[in-house]
């Protein structure tokens, strides 16, 4: 048997396999996995953020200063 | 602004219409590859995920489904490089070609089949596209970013595997 020969055998062998095509809609799983890879805010954002809010209403003077200064 | 254009910028709209358009065609480029619809759904979104993270890269005035393509090919090889030959593993699938055939001819396809998944990952790949799909020696070296000389290589390679492993066969 030639080179031939054998890919055409080959090629009818492997491709009489008829695959389903895909049925359904992905997108539901893709954005879950989407959704999944968006970082969440770690605890210590948002005890950073909440210590600047409460220093913010106890001292509103630091506030202005801080903005000043940057 | 188009679609295309709109993707890169990060516009989610444009990928969810990209995703829709194209998963279907992702989907049948790689089942066919690693032959397990299962791991071809996880392997689309796989693709789709890849496409979505390297989105900043694509060059709008380029074919966005040849890059989806080509991102599609990698996920497969990827992922037959990680589970490793599939030997000895036919997956369970209407084939009414192969259960209309007379016995002796449904043991050849099998044998061959089996082979053929056998086969390194990268000389699988790249015989699926060149002897199979009759796909182009330079658009091959195109999807799996090789020379033109080394898909040649590699389909000599399969076929020269190809017909050790079924020379037991051929001479019963």
């Amino acid at each position: 048997m030639n080179d031939d020969e054998w890919r055409t055998m080959i090629k009818n062998a492997v491709e009489a396999d008829a695959f389903p095509e895909l049925d359904h809609d992905l997108w539901p799983r893709m954005q879950t996995r989407l959704a999944a890879a968006r970082p969440a805010p770690s605890a210590w954002d948002l005890l950073l953020l909440a210590a600047i809010v409460l220093l913010s209403i106890a001292f509103p003077d630091v506030l202005f200063n801080m903005l000043y200064h940057l | 602004m188009d679609p295309l254009h709109a993707f890169v910028a990060g516009d989610d709209a444009a990928f969810e219409a990209l995703f829709r358009e194209h998963q279907r065609a992702v989907y049948g480029w790689i089942v066919r590859l690693v032959r397990d619809p299962s791991a071809a759904e996880d392997l689309t979104l796989e693709t789709f995920w890849r496409i979505h993270r390297s989105r900043a890269r694509f060059d709008p005035s380029r074919s966005f489904g040849a890059w989806a393509r080509r991102v599609a090919v990698n996920a497969a090889l990827d992922h037959l490089k990680r589970t490793g030959r599939d030997r000895a593993r036919l997956v369970p699938i209407e084939d009414a070609g192969v259960a209309a055939a007379p016995e002796p001819d449904r043991d050849a396809r099998r044998s061959i089949v089996r082979a053929f998944m056998n086969l390194p990952a990268t000389l699988r790949v790249t015989a699926q596209l060149a002897l199979v799909d009759e796909r182009p020696y330079h658009e091959i070296a195109a999807l799996l970013g090789v020379s033109t000389g080394a898909v040649k290589s590699r389909v000599f390679r399969a076929t020269r595997l190809l017909r050790q492993e079924l020379a037991g066969w051929r001479s019963r």
